[in-house]
């Protein structure tokens, strides 16, 4: 995956988390998230579930 | 505004050098590629936040395209090789934040280390790019973060700080 894919993809993910909590997340929030799965390699799936256990 | 426990500050114009004062001058105590392209660098006082440590100020190159230099050689860019991204912005380690640069009609960002100049625009890659689609963020030990994005440079203090 590109890394304009990458960074797609944890934009959707972000999106995709905001949708489910229904509000969006703070910057602080989307820097923590960022934070916790850097280096990681999650796919879409995951780095949602993270940002669920996060702020869901 | 009030949106979600943040304050929208209106500020006309904003300086954005006036911001970057307090870290000019210092080096980054840690500058990482972190997911896709994005880069982080930490500067000040090292806090810890749910496990993970990082700066005061904390800037970070969220979804643009960005280059970094050292003198007129191109080292890395937002489209390279995780690699080579990994260890060129390293570099940006070794010496400090000297001078910061930006062009508002492009929003064009250059923050230059010494003999470095990282160069940051707006992301070519999104077909539906929003407000929320920022360039970087500057969080910032006072509570605001700086956003420089699609719909240029908004300021907003955030309840309780990054590192709390």
């Amino acid at each position: 995956m590109s890394n304009r894919d990458q960074n797609r993809e944890f934009r959707a993910a972000v999106r995709e988390i905001e949708r489910l909590i229904s509000r969006k997340l703070t910057d602080i929030e989307w820097d923590r998230l960022h934070r916790e799965i850097t280096g990681k390699g999650f796919s879409f799936g995951t780095i949602v579930e993270v940002g669920l256990g996060m702020f869901g | 505004m009030v949106c979600l426990g943040k304050r929208r500050m209106k500020v006309a114009a904003p300086n954005i050098r006036e911001y970057f004062e307090p870290v000019l001058g210092t080096r980054p105590w840690k500058a990482k590629l972190g997911v896709g392209s994005f880069l982080t660098l930490d500067f000040g006082r090292r806090v810890k936040d749910r496990g993970h440590m990082h700066g005061e100020w904390h800037l970070w190159i969220y979804l643009s395209n960005w280059a970094l230099f050292h003198g007129d050689r191109r080292l890395a860019d937002s489209d390279s090789d995780r690699h080579v991204i990994a260890v060129a912005v390293r570099r940006l380690e070794e010496t400090s934040l000297t001078d910061l640069r930006f062009e508002r009609e492009q929003l064009k960002t250059t923050f230059v280390f010494g003999d470095f100049r990282l160069v940051v625009s707006g992301a070519d890659y999104l077909d539906d790019a929003d407000e929320r689609d920022y360039y970087w963020l500057l969080f910032m030990p006072t509570k605001e973060v700086l956003r420089v994005g699609p719909s240029g440079i908004q300021v907003e203090r955030d309840e309780t700080p990054h590192y709390a």
